[in-house]
């Protein structure tokens, strides 16, 4: 127990006893109060006795005296009273009872008495003789009651004297035995205290006295033995000081350099032996003298002042001083001087610490010697580097003034450049020769081609001057994918060689990069791989390498079966004007800056890229890049959610790809990775599965098989739709789903996006299939009248079938000007309002209506292809009440309807009839590079007018691109921008969102003044566009309006076919542009059907006037037509103009 | 205007009334019976301080005043004076005398005690009545023999006779009684006015009790006595505010010799007990009430 317990315990002890004592004290205190107090109710008692004596003296007296008998009464029941409160503190005792037992004789003959005087017969000798005996009788009770409560009260009050004494008993044993118990504790703690006291002091004592091992014992736990031991790591702390001291007296003492201590006037009052060493003064003399002694006169008077000045000050001096021995010669040493303070900081001595250094000054002179040499050395180094400096900054700036004159020169061509392009559309449309149309055409031709070797040129020098910056922004990789395949496939099959996909993943979220730079590398590495491939296959291939929560790293692949080169040739390809060989150059053109321009580009992307090749067996080139990860990909809700999928892929990562897109869109996956596995869980799974996604390509039973089994197979339930993936064999798999052998298909690589919209094509609204439409778009309102203000014709079009289906009769105004003077003219309900118009744009129109009293509620509603925030505040700045984004997404325009529209137009919830209800047309799914299922959306599902709308959008847009080039070239950039606006809106409505999201860009461009995007821009548009207009015209039999094809197919037109085919040829051999018109009339004739793709191909290289390519393949039809014309005994007269 | 209303005087002289807040106005009558008739009886005034034997012959008379308190004790207050030279030297001597006394007053109860005291029979004892102020006179004229009266009349009688003069006193044998008695009217109008006068006629007794010689000489100034006449009276009366047992059997006595007498036509003694109004004085000195209750 500590000290501070047991002086606790020593002052809580007398107190806990204290408090006992106080409480015995005061409960004895208590009883005997309580003892007392019945003692002095039996005195009142007897008190109340005496009086009732004295009243009945009075009654007998005068018994007529009502006061007696009625002080008697109120006498008697307060003594009634008292004496029950006697017997409850009391209980039943002798004396007790018989003073009861008294009281009740008193009362009863009280009463007696009292009735007899009150009687009518209460008089004569005999009722005085009653009266007297009952007078007695009463006496008699009355002595008695006052002897037993004399005798009561005397007990109680011995017995409280009893038990107070009693009380005074106890409490003096309690102090007693608290006394006890304070100084049984007290004792052993002071003796504790006292001798640990004593031990300390003696011990401090010795310790005085230099006895630095004296330890006091540690005993015990509490604070004394704290301070023992306190004591003792004082002393041992003491005793390792003097130790300490000791060893820097021994240092000091044994120092191999002079130390001198002198006072603060000099004197000297130590030195150490080495000093006697050193000097020859002994200790004996040296003490008492200054240290002058040892002056050998070489320093002047000013050097010892200056060292006197320091160290009074209380700084350290340094310096090397010559000295004198005792011998009279003469050494040098380094002296340190320092002052030695006290506690207070007064300086009481001044330490001097000499060490000699006459050897070491020797030689520093002769190293300083030869430093100075070597510093001569130095500077003419310097000089000779300042020259090199200079020369290489006058190469460096040579450099950079070549990059920048190529900059500017790539730009100053392009220019006039772009103005030869667009003066060429220009030119085209107006009256022309054929030969004239044909030079013009050659010229475009050619124009374009410079325009993208500058095109690479600048790119180059840019990135050369460093001037290239990388967009960050984010995109979808597939997007990307399927760019570069709508951008190569056309050449791919002119040159009859496969363009492949093998992307090994596809990712649930979005990339973030350059997706415009990324898909340039692409492009050119694939235009690459088919300019050098002459047969085989090119595949462009992507696979995931790492991953972590912020970036993803991708290697692209593109792999051909071309001409291929050696390692030396591999070497330099990467140099700048560098291909495999100059020959090379001769045989395909170009620039040799691609690939160049690539390896920067990968490299700007934190990539790599390598090629592996053999000469003749071709090439395969690498790239790696790192891209941020955006924001997960939205997921589609609705009908998908519900569904029961079976994905059937040989591949695991393909299995795990399709299980993470799948896992939280729908309701069960399942997976295997063969088609005998899938077919036997189709057939023992006890729920049936509602769709199988499988991949053509697996060993054993492909795909195709396994969708041909799933369909013929005839079970009670509904067959499970099927959708087939494939990477290579599209015509095939198309075919296949032409032939219902499967619901859809899916190129690889496809996004989640493009699976999920392929499964909601199946089973959302316009499939028909089992789940229930759900795109609200079926309110009418019939007698609404509505004023569209729109430019375009497409979106007029597009609009105002839109709103005729839901019973609206709908004005057009085409400009913000028209708008306002048909609002004078007749009365509308609402206005739907474009933005960007020639002549008065929405924003204008909008202020102007609103500026008119009548039309201040009239509700407006905003138009426009951006979705910008921004462009919806100025609308809404502008007045406007409310925005609709296009491409216009029905039912959210009729949703917009219902909430603006006034009430006066009566609402039914009868669906409307066209929306939806036609199906798909198989061609147009084919167009590549076209959304049809987002289109047909944006027509609300109404499969003629989108059709309509195709057929206009390949007469007006074909040569968009060149249109915009003009516009640029007359310094037109309102209008260029109109135009790239206008394209990315309508491309937009068709589905085409290649096309749309180019247009965009270079509307950006054309507005930022950013000449190169906006080139760049123009140059994808041009090959996006052509392909799809191609495409597009295929699709929807443009052409065909004007000479229907017959329905059968004879004799006679295989001839006027075989004709055409002959006037075609030899248009294409003098180059003439008539043989585009000529191929059209061709396709339109009865016998054309067989050669469709074929004429289609031939029509894409007219398009791109090349002719030669056009004649190759025209030859190939006419050894087809002359084999049936033979079997048809008709004459071949292709063959004798062959080769 | 006797001493033994000692306590009223102090407590108006000494404001204690006032103290309490009550205002008081002091009317004085020549008796307590003329008090009772005509002050209490016709609400004159609230409150009275009489002698007991009035207040007895009002109570047999039917009227019934409230009594509050007994402020003062004396049993040595009256005295018979007699000629000596009608042969009169001990009481004994009075049979066969003419005695004049105030009629159903404290001295003609005084001198019927006397004469049972001193065996002299009422028949024995020519008693006449006598206004107070004609005793004197009678006396001195020789109409009468003696007479039973309290002072002044004794000095002047003394002064009057000289030497043929002897004074019988009887200490001890007829212990009288000064009450303060209130109208029922004023008990119901403001039920608390008996404890503050009793509060104020407290201080008065406590003052009296500390400074007995200033309480008696403001007395004496009061009603106008000689203040060595006033010591000798001083001593035989005991000023204090009580209600005993004793005070109640007193009244009941003086009614039951009032009906033998045939001072009165009422044949029973009336219940003092009713009479009495304990609760203001229980309410501020209870252990000054000794009535069995």
């Amino acid at each position: 127990m500590t000290i501070k317990q047991r002086l606790q315990l020593l002052s809580l002890l007398p107190l806990t006893l204290g408090v006992v004592i106080v409480v015995v004290f005061r409960w004895v205190d208590h009883e005997v109060r309580s003892m007392t107090r019945v003692s002095h109710m039996t005195f009142d008692t007897t008190r109340h006795v005496v009086e009732l004596d004295t009243i009945l003296e009075d009654f007998v007296a005068d018994p007529q005296n009502r006061r007696a008998e009625r002080q008697f009464l109120t006498k008697q029941s307060t003594l009634q009273l008292h004496l029950a409160e006697l017997e409850r503190r009391l209980g039943p005792q002798e004396d007790l009872v018989r003073l009861r037992e008294s009281f009740d004789v008193l009362r009863g003959t009280f009463a007696s008495g009292i009735r007899l005087i009150h009687s009518e017969s209460a008089t004569g000798p005999l009722a005085e003789a009653r009266l007297h005996l009952l007078e007695q009788k009463m006496s008699v009770a009355l002595c008695s009651m006052i002897a037993d409560a004399n005798s009561i009260g005397r007990r109680m009050a011995s017995e409280a004297e009893q038990f107070s004494r009693w009380g005074r008993q106890i409490v003096f044993w309690l102090i007693v035995v608290e006394a006890l118990l304070v100084v049984a504790m007290a004792v052993p703690t002071a003796r504790r205290i006292v001798r640990s006291l004593t031990a300390l002091s003696e011990g401090a004592v010795t310790v005085g006295r230099g006895d630095l091992h004296f330890r006091l014992p540690e005993v015990g736990g509490d604070e004394l033995t704290l301070l023992s031991r306190a004591f003792n790591q004082m002393t041992e702390r003491l005793l390792q000081a003097t130790e300490g001291l000791r060893k820097v007296t021994r240092a000091v003492e044994q120092s191999p350099n002079s130390i001198i201590m002198t006072d603060t006037g000099g004197v000297i009052e130590y030195v150490n032996p080495h000093f006697s060493v050193a000097t020859g003064y002994p200790f004996e003399e040296a003490v008492g003298h200054r240290p002058s002694i040892l002056n050998s006169g070489h320093h002047d008077h000013e050097f010892y002042r200056e060292l006197w000045q320091t160290i009074t000050a209380g700084e350290t001096w340094h310096g090397e001083v010559l000295n004198r021995r005792r011998d009279g010669t003469l050494y040098w040493e380094q002296v340190n001087i320092a002052p030695v303070r006290n506690d207070v900081g007064e300086t009481t001595h001044y330490v001097s610490i000499q060490e000699d250094i006459t050897e070491l000054k020797e030689a520093a002179e002769d190293l300083q010697r030869r430093v100075t040499e070597l510093a001569d050395m130095r500077v003419s180094m310097l000089n000779m580097m300042e020259d090199l400096q200079e020369a290489m900054q006058e190469a460096e700036s040579a450099s950079r003034a070549k990059s920048d004159f190529l900059a500017n020169m790539s730009h100053e061509i392009r220019t006039p450049l772009n103005a030869i392009v667009g003066m060429a559309h220009l030119m085209s449309r107006t009256r022309l020769s054929e030969k004239q149309f044909d030079y013009l055409r050659k010229m475009q031709s050619s124009a374009r081609l410079l325009m993208g070797t500058i095109n690479d040129i600048l790119d180059f020098s840019k990135i050369e001057a460093g001037a290239m910056s990388l967009e960050s922004t984010e995109f979808i990789l597939s997007d990307v994918l399927r760019d570069v395949r709508d951008v190569n496939a056309e050449r791919a099959r002119e040159k009859g060689l496969e363009l492949l996909y093998a992307c090994e993943d596809s990712f649930p979220f979005n990339l973030v990069g350059d997706p415009l730079r990324l898909s340039q590398i692409l492009n050119n590495l694939v235009s690459n791989a088919i300019k050098f491939t002459e047969a085989g296959s090119v595949v462009v291939g992507s696979g995931l390498v790492r991953q972590d929560e912020d970036s993803v790293e991708i290697r692209f692949r593109v792999t051909d079966t071309g001409i291929g080169m050696d390692a030396e040739r591999q070497a330099a390809l990467f140099e700048a004007f560098t291909q495999a060989d100059s020959s090379t150059t001769r045989r395909y053109g170009g620039t040799g800056l691609g690939l160049s321009i690539c390896k920067r580009l990968v490299e700007m992307m934190g990539g790599t890229i390598s090629v592996e090749s053999e000469l003749g067996k071709g090439s395969c080139f690498t790239f790696l890049t790192t891209f941020g990860r955006g924001l997960s990909l939205p997921a589609l809700g609705g009908p998908v959610r519900g569904l029961r999928v079976l994905a059937i892929d040989d591949n695991s990562n393909a299995r795990a790809t399709l299980r993470a897109m799948l896992r939280d869109e729908v309701r069960h996956v399942s997976l295997v990775s063969s088609g005998a596995e899938g077919l036997s869980l189709l057939e023992g799974d006890k729920e049936p599965f509602d769709l199988v996604i499988v991949d053509c390509n697996m060993p054993g039973m492909d795909g195709l098989e396994v969708s041909r089994r799933i369909k013929t197979h005839a079970g009670p339930d509904p067959a499970p739709r099927v959708i087939l993936i494939t990477a290579y064999d599209q015509d095939v798999v198309r075919k296949a789903v032409g032939e219902a052998l499967g619901d859809d298909y899916l190129l690889k690589p496809f996004s989640q996006s493009d699976l999920l919209k392929a499964i909601a094509g199946l089973f959302g609204p316009r499939s028909g299939g089992a789940l229930p439409r759900t795109d609200g778009a079926d309110a009418t309102f019939p007698g609404g009248r509505i004023l569209l203000v729109e430019d375009n014709e497409i979106n007029q079009q597009v609009g105002q079938e839109l709103l005729a289906a839901v019973g609206i009769d709908v004005s057009i105004a085409a400009d913000g000007q028209e708008a306002i003077r048909s609002l004078e003219d007749a009365a509308f309900d609402l206005v739907l309002m474009d933005i960007q118009m020639p002549v008065m744009d929405g924003y204008e129109a909008t202020r102007r209506i609103r500026a008119d009293e009548r039309f201040r509620d009239l509700p407006i509603l905003a138009m426009t292809a951006s979705a910008m925030a921004d462009d919806r505040d100025k609308a809404m700045a502008a007045g406007m009440n409310g925005h609709i984004a296009k491409p216009i997404d029905p039912p959210r325009l009729y949703r917009a309807l219902e909430r603006w529209l006034p009430d006066r137009v009566r609402r039914e919830t009868t669906p409307s009839a066209g929306a939806g209800a036609e199906a798909l047309d198989a061609a147009l799914d084919a167009v590549m590079g076209l959304d049809v299922v987002a289109g047909l959306r944006h027509t609300g599902g109404m499969l003629s007018l989108y059709r309509d709308l195709l057929r206009k959008f390949a007469d007006n847009y074909g040569d968009a691109a060149d249109g915009i080039r003009a516009a640029l070239a007359t310094g037109d950039t309102a209008e260029a921008e109109r135009l790239a606006h206008t394209l990315k809106s309508v491309a937009a409505s068709i589905g085409a969102a290649g096309v749309s999201k180019r247009a965009a860009h270079t509307e950006t461009a054309i507005r930022d003044g950013n000449a190169d995007a906006v080139e760049q821009g123009l140059c994808s548009l041009d090959s996006l566009l052509v392909s799809l207009v191609s495409d597009i015209r295929d699709a929807v039999g443009i052409g065909d309006d004007e000479i229907q094809p017959a329905p059968c197919v004879n004799d006679s037109d295989t001839t006027v076919f075989r004709d055409g085919l002959r006037e075609l040829k030899r248009l294409l051999e003098e180059a003439d542009v008539a043989a585009a018109n000529r191929l059209r009339e061709l396709r339109a004739m009865p016998g054309s059907a067989r050669f469709a793709a074929e004429l289609r191909s031939i029509q894409q290289l007219i398009g791109r006037y090349d002719y030669e390519g056009a004649l190759h393949r025209l030859v190939r039809i006419g050894d087809a037509c002359a084999e049936d014309g033979s079997r048809a005994q008709a004459n071949g007269p292709l063959e004798a103009r062959n080769e | 205007m006797q001493p033994t209303t000692a306590l009223c005087f102090i407590a108006d002289e000494m404001g204690y009334f006032c103290e309490e807040g009550v205002r008081v106005t002091v009317t004085e009558f020549p008796s307590g019976k003329r008090a009772m008739k005509d002050g209490l009886i016709t609400e004159r005034v609230d409150m009275v301080v009489s002698s007991d034997i009035p207040v007895v012959m009002a109570a047999l008379d039917g009227h019934a005043p409230f009594i509050i308190a007994s402020l003062c004790k004396a049993d040595n207050v009256n005295r018979v004076v007699a000629r000596r030279d009608r042969g009169i030297h001990v009481p004994a001597d009075l049979a066969g005398k003419t005695v004049g006394t105030q009629r159903a007053s404290a001295v003609h109860c005084f001198l019927g005690l006397f004469l049972m005291e001193h065996d002299v029979r009422q028949e024995e004892a020519n008693v006449v009545y006598m206004k107070a102020e004609e005793l004197v006179p009678a006396l001195l004229s020789g109409t009468i023999d003696a007479f039973s009266m309290r002072e002044p009349y004794v000095t002047e009688a003394v002064n009057g006779l000289g030497d043929n003069v002897v004074v019988f006193s009887a200490p001890g044998l007829y212990s009288q009684v000064e009450l303060l008695l209130a109208s029922k009217q004023i008990m119901q109008r403001c039920p608390d006015v008996g404890v503050r006068v009793l509060r104020a006629l407290m201080k008065a007794e406590t003052y009296a009790l500390g400074s007995p010689d200033e309480a008696r000489r403001l007395v004496a100034r009061r009603i106008g006595a000689d203040d060595s006449e006033m010591e000798k009276i001083w001593e035989t009366i005991a000023l204090t505010v009580r209600l005993d047992q004793s005070t109640l059997l007193l009244l009941e006595n003086e009614a039951r010799w009032a009906i033998a007498e045939g001072l009165t036509e009422a044949d029973r003694v009336p219940d003092f007990l009713e009479l009495i109004d304990l609760h203001p004085l229980d309410a501020v000195r209870p252990e000054a009430v000794s009535i069995f209750r």
